[in-house]
């Protein structure tokens, strides 16, 4: 039990996989935080369509998730979500937690909430 | 079965304030934060660019030098910022030390011919952008801070709900 609130101790920072914009804002905001300690380079990856490939959004939500242990939360786009959609569905862990994001082009939309979604099948719908 | 029942109907209520709850906050504070945050982002983009010479703020101005985070979260899933932390720190530092160090010199020790980051310095990242920068990037600064404290609201009332869904079915 130790052992565990000790790991979730160590877990401070907010990490994202996100678009240009959302990528400039959050930084803008302070979340960014780049090293040179090997395997924490950095907290965010930006997604620019036709250079970034699915398999890179993939390896960075892995190392983000698995990978490191000093994240709290991951920040993604829900749209970016939408392509690795299999993994973000049968990711379990309870930390680091995942939260999908709007982005400017791809506003928030309760229709794709997933948690909202949940409630749904709960009642039946 | 009646027991399970009550128990039933008091978490299935419970459940229903959380949604509401959840909803209020995605829907308004958390939706409009964002949303303000990229039109001002766009705002400042096109009052920079509008010269013709300068680079939009993106990922081709962004300092990528060793630097901390201004944001963590605690364990209690609050937003810490770190910057005010510091800020508040060497203020209490600068009226503790008035009179009483005059006498003792403060060295620091520097190696010769390799700059040094200050990583244990946590910088604002408006200072990456330059000193002057359109007061749209400010403002969605000041969004997107607003948004990243609504994010930490939403994910806590998404492991309640998860929670509360999973003692339903448990109970069903």
């Amino acid at each position: 039990m130790s052992s565990a609130s000790e790991s979730m101790a160590k877990r401070k920072l907010l990490a994202t996989i996100a678009d240009e914009d959302s990528v400039t804002g959050l930084l803008l905001a302070g979340v960014g935080q780049i090293s040179n300690e090997v395997g924490k380079e950095s907290n965010f990856l930006t997604v620019i369509p036709g250079k970034t490939t699915v398999d890179q959004i993939e390896d960075a939500f892995d190392n983000f998730t698995t990978g490191r242990d000093d994240i709290a939360i991951l920040l993604i786009n829900q749209h970016l979500a939408d392509l690795i959609r299999y993994k973000v569905d049968s990711y379990t862990n309870a930390f680091p937690a995942i939260l999908e994001i709007p982005s400017k082009d791809h506003p928030y939309d309760p229709e794709k909430d997933s948690i909202l979604k949940k409630v749904r099948r709960l009642f039946g719908e | 079965m009646t027991e399970i029942q009550s128990q039933l109907d008091k978490k299935t209520i419970e459940l229903l304030i959380l949604i509401d709850k959840y909803e209020n906050v995605v829907n308004n504070n958390y939706r409009t934060n964002f949303i303000n945050g990229f039109v001002n982002l766009s705002k400042a983009n096109y009052e920079h660019t509008g010269r013709g010479f300068e680079r939009r703020y993106g990922v081709d101005s962004l300092d990528l030098r060793p630097r901390l985070a201004c944001l963590e979260v605690n364990e209690e899933f609050h937003l810490v910022d770190l910057q005010q932390k510091t800020k508040k720190e060497e203020k209490r530092e600068q009226m503790e030390s008035s009179l009483k160090n005059r006498k003792t010199k403060q060295t620091k020790s520097k190696s010769s011919g390799v700059e040094e980051f200050e990583e244990d310095k946590v910088k604002d990242p408006m200072l990456q952008f330059g000193g002057i920068v359109p007061y749209q990037l400010r403002q969605s600064q000041a969004f997107f801070k607003k948004a990243i404290e609504n994010s930490l609201e939403v994910v806590k009332l998404q492991q309640e709900i998860d929670t509360l869904i999973q003692e339903i079915e448990k109970l069903r």
